[in-house]
């Protein structure tokens, strides 16, 4: 991923997103809708949500 | 996307600025610099607070006061009744303005509304950060703090903050100890290897049960040979038809035995198989007491040992139980005194030197330290009296709770510093070793006994099915097991996919933002270096910010110090004013390239630490490079807050200027107001306080001083700044110097010859300004003047007559200005001015 100084953070990580969905992995709708989520503005929360999607993921997967 | 400046703010009934009924109204230079000075207590601080309330929602010096002495109730006027409340009014790029209403209730809360603005909290949350407001404290920090904390500061103040988010939380969850707890990682491991060791204990069980019965295993460890030979053994000794079988089949052993070998033996038989089952646990039990070694003893007690250094003595874990909590209420409540002690009442327990919260907080302190420590020994110690069996010991075979181990385990209360020597444990468990040799020796004669009376063919069947019985129930737990391992890799062998996935999008975001900030770096090196320049003059110094090749670290260093030319660190080097400029030059460099909405910087007293002359390098640098105007359209709105009397008046000479601003503050003990610069209506205030005989001796030098910096700045005269210098009684006589002799240069050069004669001579200078500069040293003192109304008002002419050998008469149709200065000194006729002079 590349980012450009010229533009400000928001279009930056807008090039963030659109690179992590470019990836093919179920994981990458996982990651970009919690990192991206307003209601896990703060790291801990944000762990939480990865913490509990990712778990959930699995189980399902393995089931 | 829209950049936004401040418009106004309107201040009332908050932190110093009482105003009840008269709000104090800031209207701001959108497209420049508005400088507002303020003498220490005129309510400056107050309006640099209000602007930071009221978009982020606290005051930021709060943050680093400790809690018994930050109380928000000041944050509202303390004499303003009702609610304080500020309006700020933004303007965008497109000319839209947003309106923002902030009431500030007595608790220091804010409340905001607004009608232009649909979500006005988030308005303001995404206007800037904290870096948008500068004093000199804030920026001293960026060279004082580590290179790490230097390379956020740098991304947050060039507005690329909520890349640092990002960063925190990829390295948040990719971080392998976070991992392992969110996902249960080690838990999981853990589980596999000793799922792992059990079931290999469980297959040799297994083997040793068929050998001893007779059914040995050919080769390796096969579960559907010993189910095949299960299924055999139940088929041909009790008749059943059990065509096929696996872990789910319900086999009752017990049921089976009895219904073949009848009442007669049942009891003795069946008691002989569980005497002997309870030999071998009783020896296994034994086997893992003695474990318990002295040497074990020894570390378990110096883990206690090390936990008691943390406080000094026992009664402090007394005190710290009964204030663990009370004192997050203290921490709450704001008010409480903190002399009082929260659970009792009892007042004026604190000394001259530390309040008692203080005292307390320290002691709380000290025992959460041995809690945590204590904590740590109490997990061990009872994690290797279950691991050697002691606890079962206890509850098997003694009555249930009253055992010593299990006593201390389920008590709440904390173990005492000599609790390994006044309790000998190895004693205590000798004794148990010994209970259990005991009891092995009565199971092996009731073994005896029984054997005497159960014939050896039934004795052999009840053994035999017995070793079958627990066989299967070894492959029921092998199964379980298996499948546990099976899930729990499985599980894991996602999570590894997860890991090296977010680790790979970690490195791959790291690099391009390193890389990012790298550009970054390089751009704010270049202003700095310039802009420390403007400021210091052509020293031998310069500064270099450059960026690790990993990581978000920066360094300020200095590539060229006098001499030497080799990296240096610049914060151990530097002098005083010369690293506040290093920091006021990188911070204005990096906000330069601030992408944040809100456009405009508002920086307080960042002069004050400033040797004489630099300050006024930095305010030519604010107004050249940094403010927003026609030439600088990537500048910032710069709101700038002083009480530096040295650059009073050159903020003064400022307002003059097309896009700057400057107030003065007036204040009273209620209400704090403003007033622009202008020598007309400063003339009209002092004869204001004439008539009213309000009027100080130090009115006359100040208007005096304003006029000389007038038509310096007026007629562009090259005057140095060092002239101005911090001693205020001289300052007349040196301004009146530094334009006789500018002039005097400029007329032996011949270059103003259409005003050469108008403009005074040395002996006009004397003569005209003598008597001012000895009325005014004589009424700088500041005390009241004696002279009559006549007397000073002719001050005040004389110094206009003045002022008047700079300016000419122009009444000509064409312009028509009236008295003005002239344009230039060798042009001073205004463009389109056809007056003769």
């Amino acid at each position: 991923m590349k980012f450009d100084k010229n533009k400000d953070d928001i279009k930056n990580l807008d090039i963030l997103k659109k690179e992590i969905l470019k990836i093919k992995s179920p994981f990458s709708r996982i990651l970009v809708d919690s990192l991206f989520n307003p209601s896990s503005s703060e790291s801990d929360e944000f762990r939480n949500t990865i913490k509990e999607n990712i778990s959930q993921y699995i189980k399902d997967k393995i089931k | 996307m829209a950049k936004y400046f401040i418009k106004s703010i309107s201040i009332e009934g908050f932190r110093g600025i009482n105003n009840i009924g008269c709000p104090l109204l800031i209207n701001l230079q959108t497209d420049g610099v508005t400088s507002i000075f303020g003498e220490n207590g005129k309510g400056k601080s107050s309006i640099f607070e209000a602007f930071i309330f009221s978009i982020l929602g606290r005051i930021v010096r709060f943050d680093e006061f400790p809690i018994d002495i930050k109380d928000k109730k000041s944050i509202k006027n303390l004499f303003h009744p009702g609610d304080g409340c500020i309006t700020i009014e933004f303007i965008d790029d497109s000319h839209s303005i947003s309106k923002i209403d902030v009431k500030v209730n007595t608790n220091g809360d804010r409340t905001i509304s607004s009608i232009s603005t649909p979500d006005p909290e988030a308005f303001l949350k995404s206007l800037c950060s904290n870096l948008n407001f500068l004093d000199h404290k804030s920026f001293e920090k960026i060279m004082m703090s580590s290179s790490e904390d230097t390379g956020k500061l740098f991304a947050n103040i060039v507005g690329f903050g909520k890349f640092i988010d990002i960063k925190e939380k990829l390295d948040k969850i990719s971080r392998t100890q976070n991992v392992n707890n969110d996902f249960g990682r080690t838990v999981k491991e853990t589980a596999i290897r000793n799922n792992k060791e059990r079931i290999n204990e469980l297959k040799e069980e297994i083997k040793k049960k068929l050998e001893e019965i007779g059914f040995p295993l050919v080769g390796s460890f096969n579960r559907d040979e010993i189910l095949t030979k299960i299924k055999t053994f139940i088929n041909y000794q009790y008749m059943e038809k059990i065509k096929s079988i696996s872990t789910h089949t319900l086999i009752d052993f017990d049921l089976l035995i009895k219904n073949k070998i009848g009442l007669t033996y049942e009891e003795d038989a069946l008691k002989l198989s569980s005497q002997k089952e309870n030999v071998e646990t009783l020896k296994s039990l034994n086997r893992s007491i003695k474990k318990f070694s002295n040497k074990l003893v020894g570390i378990i007690s110096r883990k206690l040992q090390s936990a008691y250094t943390y406080i000094d003595t026992p009664d402090d874990i007394v005190l710290g139980k009964l204030f663990d909590d009370a004192i997050i209420s203290y921490d709450l409540i704001s008010e409480f005194d903190k002399n009082t002690c929260i659970l009792c009442n009892t007042e004026n327990l604190g000394n001259t030197k530390k309040t008692f919260y203080t005292k307390i907080n320290d002691k709380i302190d000290q025992y959460r330290k041995f809690k945590a420590s204590y904590n740590s020994f109490f997990s061990y110690f009872i994690r290797q009296i279950k691991s050697c069996k002691i606890i079962d010991y206890e509850q098997i075979k003694l009555k249930h709770d009253s055992g010593f181990f299990s006593s201390i385990e389920k008590d709440n209360d904390y173990l005492k510093s000599d609790f390994f020597i006044t309790n000998n444990l190895l004693d205590i468990l000798q004794e148990y070793c010994d209970s259990i040799k005991n009891e092995i020796v009565e199971i092996n004669a009731s073994i005896k006994e029984l054997t005497a009376k159960v014939p050896p063919k039934i004795s052999k069947l009840v053994e035999v099915n017995n070793a079958f019985k627990h066989v299967f129930r070894a492959l029921i737990e092998i199964e379980d097991l298996s499948n546990q391992n099976e899930y729990n890799s499985k599980y894991l062998h996602e999570l590894e996919n997860w890991t090296s996935y977010i680790n790979s999008i970690k490195e791959d975001y790291e690099e391009s933002y390193n890389n990012l900030m790298e550009e970054i770096a390089s751009i704010i090196d270049e202003d700095t270096k310039k802009f420390f320049r403007e400021i210091m003059g052509n020293v031998e110094i310069t500064p270099k910010i450059k960026k690790d090749t990993r990581g978000q670290k920066v360094n300020i260093l200095l590539e060229k110090f006098y001499s030497n030319t080799s990296d240096l660190k610049a914060a151990p080097l530097l002098s005083e004013s010369y690293k506040n400029a290093l920091c006021i030059s990188i911070y204005l460099a990096a906000v330069l390239k601030s992408k944040n909405r809100g456009n405009f910087i508002i920086v307080d007293d960042i002069t004050s630490s400033f040797d004489s002359g630099h300050q006024f390098y930095l305010l030519d640098l604010i107004k050249t490079k940094i403010s927003i105007s026609s030439t600088n359209k990537k500048g910032k709105q710069v709101i700038f807050l002083s009480h530096d009397g040295l650059i009073k008046k050159v903020l003064n000479q400022n307002n003059s200027l097309h896009n700057w601003t400057h107030y003065n503050l007036n204040f009273n003990k209620d209400i704090t107001s403003l007033k622009s610069f202008n020598s007309t209506e400063q003339r009209q205030v002092i004869e204001n306080n004439i008539a009213s005989g309000n009027y100080m001796g130090s009115d006359f030098r100040l208007y005096y001083e304003s006029i000389l910096l007038e038509i310096i700045e007026k007629l562009d005269l090259e005057v140095p700044f060092s002239l101005i210098n911090n001693n205020d009684n001289k300052m007349v006589s040196k301004l009146i110097n530094a334009i006789h002799e500018i002039i005097e240069l400029k007329r032996k050069s011949g270059k103003i010859t259409r005003v050469a004669r108008r403009l005074p001579n040395e002996c006009d200078f004397k003569s005209h300004t003598q008597q001012l500069v000895n009325n005014l040293s004589h009424y700088a003192t500041g005390s009241g003047a004696s002279l009559a109304t006549p007397v000073l008002i002719r001050i005040l002419d004389d110094i206009d007559t003045f002022k008047q050998f700079f300016q000419y008469n122009c009444t000509c149709p064409e312009k028509h200005l009236g008295w003005s200065y002239y344009n230039t000194l060798t042009s001073p006729l205004h463009k389109g001015c056809k007056c003769t002079l």
